[in-house]
Protein backbone atom coordinates (compact mmCIF):
# COMPACT_ATOMS: atom_id res chain seq x y z
CA UNK A 1 0.00 0.00 0.00
CA UNK A 2 1.39 3.39 -1.29
CA UNK A 3 0.61 6.37 1.31
CA UNK A 4 -0.31 9.25 -0.63
CA UNK A 5 1.34 11.00 1.78
CA UNK A 6 4.72 9.98 0.39
CA UNK A 7 3.88 11.52 -3.12
CA UNK A 8 7.42 12.91 -4.92
CA UNK A 9 7.45 16.57 -5.54
CA UNK A 10 8.78 17.43 -8.47
CA UNK A 11 9.85 21.44 -9.86
CA UNK A 12 9.81 22.47 -13.20
CA UNK A 13 11.05 26.45 -13.68
CA UNK A 14 7.32 27.66 -13.10
CA UNK A 15 5.44 24.94 -11.87
CA UNK A 16 5.35 22.06 -8.81
CA UNK A 17 3.50 18.70 -9.12
CA UNK A 18 2.73 17.48 -5.38
CA UNK A 19 0.45 15.24 -3.48
CA UNK A 20 -3.04 15.78 -2.93
CA UNK A 21 -4.47 17.82 0.13
CA UNK A 22 -7.72 18.20 1.44
CA UNK A 23 -7.59 21.96 1.36
CA UNK A 24 -7.39 20.94 -2.81
CA UNK A 25 -11.17 21.01 -3.06
CA UNK A 26 -12.14 24.40 -2.93
CA UNK A 27 -9.83 25.17 -6.45
CA UNK A 28 -10.53 21.85 -7.73
CA UNK A 29 -14.22 22.69 -7.30
CA UNK A 30 -14.09 25.76 -9.11
CA UNK A 31 -11.66 24.10 -11.71
CA UNK A 32 -14.35 21.15 -12.59
CA UNK A 33 -17.34 23.57 -12.24
CA UNK A 34 -16.38 25.08 -15.62
CA UNK A 35 -18.16 23.43 -18.58
CA UNK A 36 -15.08 23.96 -20.86
CA UNK A 37 -12.97 21.70 -18.54
CA UNK A 38 -15.57 19.31 -17.44
CA UNK A 39 -16.54 18.89 -21.13
CA UNK A 40 -13.13 16.94 -21.79
CA UNK A 41 -12.12 15.19 -18.51
CA UNK A 42 -15.40 13.79 -16.58
CA UNK A 43 -16.81 10.68 -18.07
CA UNK A 44 -20.30 12.02 -18.58
CA UNK A 45 -18.78 15.76 -20.30
CA UNK A 46 -20.89 17.28 -17.70
CA UNK A 47 -19.26 19.63 -14.67
CA UNK A 48 -19.24 18.28 -11.26
CA UNK A 49 -20.69 19.98 -8.28
CA UNK A 50 -19.10 20.08 -5.31
CA UNK A 51 -19.48 17.08 -3.23
CA UNK A 52 -18.85 15.15 -6.15
CA UNK A 53 -15.76 17.07 -6.65
CA UNK A 54 -14.82 15.40 -3.53
CA UNK A 55 -15.20 11.90 -4.59
CA UNK A 56 -13.17 12.97 -7.42
CA UNK A 57 -10.22 13.69 -5.34
CA UNK A 58 -11.02 11.04 -3.13
CA UNK A 59 -10.77 9.01 -6.57
CA UNK A 60 -7.26 10.90 -7.26
CA UNK A 61 -6.20 10.65 -4.10
CA UNK A 62 -7.17 7.00 -4.08
CA UNK A 63 -5.63 6.20 -7.34
CA UNK A 64 -1.68 7.09 -5.85
CA UNK A 65 -2.55 4.69 -2.53
CA UNK A 66 -3.97 1.56 -4.87
CA UNK A 67 -1.40 1.91 -7.73
CA UNK A 68 1.47 3.60 -6.00
CA UNK A 69 1.70 6.91 -8.92
CA UNK A 70 -1.68 8.85 -10.01
CA UNK A 71 -1.98 12.68 -11.10
CA UNK A 72 -0.47 15.20 -9.54
CA UNK A 73 -1.53 18.54 -7.52
CA UNK A 74 -0.21 21.35 -9.82
CA UNK A 75 0.84 24.31 -8.20
CA UNK A 76 2.30 27.85 -9.21
CA UNK A 77 5.85 28.33 -7.63
CA UNK A 78 5.03 31.75 -7.33
CA UNK A 79 2.17 32.43 -5.01
CA UNK A 80 1.17 28.68 -4.90
CA UNK A 81 -2.18 29.19 -6.67
CA UNK A 82 -3.83 25.89 -7.90
CA UNK A 83 -3.19 25.22 -11.39
CA UNK A 84 -4.92 21.60 -12.04
CA UNK A 85 -3.68 17.97 -12.39
CA UNK A 86 -0.87 16.20 -14.18
CA UNK A 87 0.61 12.66 -14.01
CA UNK A 88 -0.41 9.11 -14.66
CA UNK A 89 -3.61 7.45 -14.47
CA UNK A 90 -4.30 4.20 -15.41
CA UNK A 91 -7.41 3.31 -13.34
CA UNK A 92 -8.65 -0.15 -14.12
CA UNK A 93 -9.81 -1.02 -17.53
CA UNK A 94 -8.12 1.84 -18.73
CA UNK A 95 -6.47 1.85 -22.41
CA UNK A 96 -2.86 1.64 -21.28
CA UNK A 97 -0.59 3.89 -18.81
CA UNK A 98 -1.70 7.49 -19.13
CA UNK A 99 0.19 10.45 -19.19
CA UNK A 100 -2.82 13.00 -18.74
CA UNK A 101 -3.51 16.53 -18.11
CA UNK A 102 -6.30 19.29 -17.57
CA UNK A 103 -5.93 22.40 -15.90
CA UNK A 104 -8.18 25.21 -14.67
CA UNK A 105 -9.79 27.36 -16.93
CA UNK A 106 -7.99 30.44 -15.68
CA UNK A 107 -4.20 28.95 -16.17
CA UNK A 108 -5.15 27.93 -20.13
CA UNK A 109 -2.50 29.13 -22.68
CA UNK A 110 0.56 30.05 -20.42
CA UNK A 111 2.31 26.50 -21.42
CA UNK A 112 1.28 25.34 -18.32
CA UNK A 113 0.35 21.74 -19.46
CA UNK A 114 3.11 21.58 -21.38
CA UNK A 115 5.76 22.64 -18.76
CA UNK A 116 4.09 19.72 -16.37
CA UNK A 117 3.43 17.11 -18.65
CA UNK A 118 7.26 16.82 -20.19
CA UNK A 119 8.04 16.79 -16.22
CA UNK A 120 5.53 14.16 -15.70
CA UNK A 121 6.51 12.22 -18.25
CA UNK A 122 10.26 12.30 -17.37
CA UNK A 123 9.36 11.06 -14.05
CA UNK A 124 7.00 8.23 -15.38
CA UNK A 125 9.89 6.91 -17.62
CA UNK A 126 12.66 7.51 -14.98
CA UNK A 127 10.25 5.28 -12.42
CA UNK A 128 8.42 2.68 -14.32
CA UNK A 129 10.52 1.09 -16.34
CA UNK A 130 7.45 1.22 -18.67
CA UNK A 131 8.47 0.84 -22.76
CA UNK A 132 5.24 3.60 -23.98
CA UNK A 133 2.65 5.35 -22.54
CA UNK A 134 -0.75 6.90 -24.13
CA UNK A 135 -2.67 9.73 -23.56
CA UNK A 136 -6.39 9.47 -24.02
CA UNK A 137 -7.52 12.81 -25.87
CA UNK A 138 -11.37 13.52 -26.65
CA UNK A 139 -11.79 13.86 -30.55
CA UNK A 140 -12.80 17.45 -30.85
CA UNK A 141 -10.16 18.79 -27.74
CA UNK A 142 -7.41 20.24 -30.14
CA UNK A 143 -5.98 22.40 -27.20
CA UNK A 144 -4.78 18.60 -26.28
CA UNK A 145 -4.15 17.00 -29.40
CA UNK A 146 -1.74 20.51 -30.44
CA UNK A 147 -0.49 19.78 -27.01
CA UNK A 148 0.34 15.86 -27.48
CA UNK A 149 1.82 16.66 -30.97
CA UNK A 150 4.60 18.98 -29.01
CA UNK A 151 4.95 16.25 -26.65
CA UNK A 152 6.31 14.12 -29.88
CA UNK A 153 3.26 11.66 -29.64
CA UNK A 154 1.43 10.11 -32.04
CA UNK A 155 -1.97 9.14 -33.04
CA UNK A 156 -1.93 5.09 -32.49
CA UNK A 157 -5.82 4.77 -32.97
CA UNK A 158 -9.55 5.79 -32.26
CA UNK A 159 -11.56 4.58 -29.16
CA UNK A 160 -15.00 5.15 -27.69
CA UNK A 161 -15.13 6.09 -24.12
CA UNK A 162 -18.26 7.24 -22.51
CA UNK A 163 -19.61 6.88 -26.24
CA UNK A 164 -17.67 9.92 -27.21
CA UNK A 165 -14.50 9.23 -30.06
CA UNK A 166 -11.11 9.67 -28.03
CA UNK A 167 -7.67 9.28 -30.04
CA UNK A 168 -5.22 7.44 -28.41
CA UNK A 169 -1.76 9.21 -28.56
CA UNK A 170 1.46 7.40 -27.52
CA UNK A 171 5.44 7.76 -27.56
CA UNK A 172 7.74 5.39 -26.80
CA UNK A 173 10.20 5.63 -24.54
CA UNK A 174 13.38 5.94 -27.15
CA UNK A 175 11.16 8.69 -28.42
CA UNK A 176 10.75 10.67 -25.52
CA UNK A 177 14.30 10.11 -24.69
CA UNK A 178 15.79 11.70 -27.84
CA UNK A 179 13.18 15.12 -27.88
CA UNK B 1 -0.49 2.35 5.73
CA UNK B 2 -2.77 4.64 5.93
CA UNK B 3 -5.21 3.35 8.53
CA UNK B 4 -5.31 0.92 11.15
CA UNK B 5 -5.69 -2.90 11.48
CA UNK B 6 -8.72 -4.10 13.89
CA UNK B 7 -9.00 -7.98 14.79
CA UNK B 8 -12.50 -9.80 15.81
CA UNK B 9 -13.61 -12.84 16.77
CA UNK B 10 -13.74 -14.17 12.99
CA UNK B 11 -12.43 -11.24 11.09
CA UNK B 12 -9.78 -8.86 9.81
CA UNK B 13 -10.66 -4.98 8.74
CA UNK B 14 -7.90 -2.67 7.20
CA UNK B 15 -8.01 -0.13 5.09
CA UNK B 16 -8.50 -1.48 0.91
CA UNK B 17 -5.80 -2.66 -1.04
CA UNK B 18 -5.27 -3.38 -4.60
CA UNK B 19 -5.08 -6.82 -3.77
CA UNK B 20 -8.84 -6.93 -2.76
CA UNK B 21 -10.31 -5.72 -6.29
CA UNK B 22 -10.95 -9.12 -7.66
CA UNK B 23 -13.45 -9.41 -4.42
CA UNK B 24 -14.91 -6.06 -4.52
CA UNK B 25 -15.57 -6.02 -8.49
CA UNK B 26 -17.05 -9.15 -7.83
CA UNK B 27 -19.50 -7.90 -5.19
CA UNK B 28 -20.19 -5.20 -7.53
CA UNK B 29 -21.76 -7.26 -10.09
CA UNK B 30 -24.18 -8.54 -7.39
CA UNK B 31 -27.99 -7.14 -8.15
CA UNK B 32 -29.22 -7.89 -4.52
CA UNK B 33 -26.13 -6.98 -2.88
CA UNK B 34 -25.99 -3.76 -4.75
CA UNK B 35 -29.69 -2.40 -4.57
CA UNK B 36 -28.79 -0.39 -2.07
CA UNK B 37 -25.77 0.73 -2.11
CA UNK B 38 -24.96 2.48 -5.22
CA UNK B 39 -26.32 -0.40 -7.66
CA UNK B 40 -24.37 -2.31 -10.10
CA UNK B 41 -20.95 -1.38 -10.95
CA UNK B 42 -19.02 -2.94 -13.54
CA UNK B 43 -15.13 -3.51 -13.24
CA UNK B 44 -14.20 -0.21 -14.33
CA UNK B 45 -16.76 1.72 -12.14
CA UNK B 46 -15.71 -0.54 -9.15
CA UNK B 47 -12.68 0.04 -8.97
CA UNK B 48 -12.98 4.12 -9.12
CA UNK B 49 -15.44 3.44 -6.03
CA UNK B 50 -12.66 0.99 -4.68
CA UNK B 51 -9.68 3.62 -5.17
CA UNK B 52 -12.43 6.34 -3.94
CA UNK B 53 -12.57 4.33 -0.20
CA UNK B 54 -8.74 3.92 -0.21
CA UNK B 55 -9.06 8.01 -0.72
CA UNK B 56 -11.12 8.83 1.94
CA UNK B 57 -8.67 7.13 4.42
CA UNK B 58 -6.03 9.41 3.41
CA UNK B 59 -8.12 12.72 3.09
CA UNK B 60 -9.85 12.11 6.22
CA UNK B 61 -7.89 9.52 8.35
CA UNK B 62 -11.03 7.09 7.75
CA UNK B 63 -12.94 5.70 5.37
CA UNK B 64 -14.25 1.72 4.85
CA UNK B 65 -12.35 -1.16 5.38
CA UNK B 66 -11.96 -4.11 3.75
CA UNK B 67 -13.40 -7.20 5.61
CA UNK B 68 -11.23 -10.53 5.58
CA UNK B 69 -12.03 -13.92 7.17
CA UNK B 70 -9.47 -14.27 9.65
CA UNK B 71 -8.84 -18.09 8.76
CA UNK B 72 -8.97 -18.18 5.11
CA UNK B 73 -8.20 -14.43 4.03
CA UNK B 74 -11.04 -14.15 2.01
CA UNK B 75 -12.09 -10.64 1.10
CA UNK B 76 -15.91 -10.77 1.81
CA UNK B 77 -17.33 -6.67 1.97
CA UNK B 78 -16.74 -3.71 3.03
CA UNK B 79 -17.86 -1.66 5.94
CA UNK B 80 -17.05 1.63 8.76
CA UNK B 81 -16.73 4.64 8.85
CA UNK B 82 -18.17 7.06 6.13
CA UNK B 83 -18.67 10.51 5.36
CA UNK B 84 -17.64 11.57 2.08
CA UNK B 85 -16.40 15.79 2.33
CA UNK B 86 -16.05 15.17 5.74
CA UNK B 87 -17.81 17.65 8.27
CA UNK B 88 -18.67 20.40 4.99
CA UNK B 89 -19.49 17.45 3.10
CA UNK B 90 -23.56 17.70 3.32
CA UNK B 91 -23.43 14.21 4.29
CA UNK B 92 -26.46 13.41 7.08
CA UNK B 93 -23.66 12.64 10.21
CA UNK B 94 -20.83 10.67 10.69
CA UNK B 95 -21.46 7.22 9.22
CA UNK B 96 -20.65 3.40 9.88
CA UNK B 97 -21.98 1.76 6.92
CA UNK B 98 -21.46 -2.05 5.72
CA UNK B 99 -21.56 -4.06 2.43
CA UNK B 100 -20.88 -7.96 2.42
CA UNK B 101 -20.58 -10.21 -0.59
CA UNK B 102 -23.61 -12.27 -0.97
CA UNK B 103 -21.77 -15.42 -0.14
CA UNK B 104 -20.69 -13.84 3.41
CA UNK B 105 -24.36 -12.71 4.45
CA UNK B 106 -26.32 -14.27 7.43
CA UNK B 107 -23.33 -15.46 8.98
CA UNK B 108 -23.26 -12.33 11.56
CA UNK B 109 -20.09 -10.75 10.55
CA UNK B 110 -21.70 -7.39 9.25
CA UNK B 111 -22.76 -7.18 12.82
CA UNK B 112 -19.25 -8.68 13.76
CA UNK B 113 -17.42 -6.09 11.42
CA UNK B 114 -19.74 -3.26 12.48
CA UNK B 115 -19.44 -3.06 16.24
CA UNK B 116 -15.78 -2.75 15.73
CA UNK B 117 -15.58 -0.07 13.75
CA UNK B 118 -17.72 1.22 16.08
CA UNK B 119 -15.74 1.19 18.68
CA UNK B 120 -12.90 2.46 16.65
CA UNK B 121 -14.83 5.29 15.12
CA UNK B 122 -15.65 6.61 18.93
CA UNK B 123 -12.60 5.97 20.10
CA UNK B 124 -10.28 7.66 17.64
CA UNK B 125 -12.53 10.26 15.87
CA UNK B 126 -14.09 12.28 18.68
CA UNK B 127 -17.56 11.31 16.97
CA UNK B 128 -20.63 11.80 19.49
CA UNK B 129 -23.55 9.83 17.67
CA UNK B 130 -22.81 7.39 15.03
CA UNK B 131 -25.59 7.01 12.60
CA UNK B 132 -26.52 4.67 9.14
CA UNK B 133 -28.27 5.47 6.19
CA UNK B 134 -30.52 2.77 5.39
CA UNK B 135 -33.41 2.76 2.28
CA UNK B 136 -36.66 1.49 3.51
CA UNK B 137 -37.08 -1.17 1.71
CA UNK B 138 -33.45 -2.87 2.81
CA UNK B 139 -35.02 -5.19 5.67
CA UNK B 140 -31.64 -7.18 6.73
CA UNK B 141 -30.13 -3.70 7.28
CA UNK B 142 -32.53 -2.24 9.45
CA UNK B 143 -32.47 -5.47 11.44
CA UNK B 144 -28.49 -5.02 11.68
CA UNK B 145 -29.01 -0.96 12.96
CA UNK B 146 -31.56 -2.18 15.26
CA UNK B 147 -29.38 -5.14 16.48
CA UNK B 148 -26.25 -2.55 17.33
CA UNK B 149 -29.14 -0.40 19.46
CA UNK B 150 -29.47 2.39 16.68
CA UNK B 151 -33.12 3.35 16.07
CA UNK B 152 -34.70 5.37 13.76
CA UNK B 153 -34.46 8.89 13.53
CA UNK B 154 -35.22 10.75 10.35
CA UNK B 155 -37.23 9.41 7.32
CA UNK B 156 -37.05 10.06 3.65
CA UNK B 157 -34.14 12.52 3.75
CA UNK B 158 -32.28 12.80 0.37
CA UNK B 159 -28.50 12.09 0.15
CA UNK B 160 -25.98 14.64 -0.94
CA UNK B 161 -24.95 14.60 -4.68
CA UNK B 162 -24.44 11.89 -6.18
CA UNK B 163 -27.24 10.06 -4.51
CA UNK B 164 -29.81 13.24 -3.92
CA UNK B 165 -32.58 10.88 -6.20
CA UNK B 166 -31.68 8.37 -3.37
CA UNK B 167 -33.89 8.88 -0.05
CA UNK B 168 -32.81 6.71 3.12
CA UNK B 169 -34.06 6.78 6.59
CA UNK B 170 -31.75 7.76 8.91
CA UNK B 171 -30.81 5.60 12.23
CA UNK B 172 -28.39 5.96 14.74
CA UNK B 173 -27.33 6.44 18.67
CA UNK B 174 -24.90 8.37 21.21
CA UNK B 175 -21.94 7.35 21.77
CA UNK B 176 -23.02 7.30 25.49
CA UNK B 177 -25.81 4.88 24.10
CA UNK B 178 -23.05 2.73 22.81
CA UNK B 179 -20.84 2.59 25.61
CA UNK B 180 -23.72 1.22 27.44
CA UNK B 181 -24.31 -1.51 25.12
CA UNK B 182 -24.44 -5.01 26.02
CA UNK B 183 -22.16 -6.78 25.24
Amino acid sequence: MFDPRATPRLETERLILRGWREDDLDALAVMMSDADVARFLTSDQRPLDRPTTWRHLALLVGHWALRGYGLFAVEEKEGGAFVGRVGAWQPECWVGFELGWGLARSHWGKGYALEAARAAGDWVFQSFGLERIVSLVHAENERSQALAKRLGMKVRETTFYGGMAHEVWEIARAEWSAR
Amino acid sequence: MIGPTLTTARLILRPPLHEDFDGFAEMSAEAETMRFIGGLQARDAAWRTMATLAGSWALLGYGMYSVLKRDTGEWIGRLGPWRPGGKEGGWPGDEVGWGLKRSAMGQGYALEGAAAAIDWSFDHLGWERVIHCIDKENAPSIALALRLGSLREIEDLALAPPFQDHKVDIYGQSKAQWKARAR
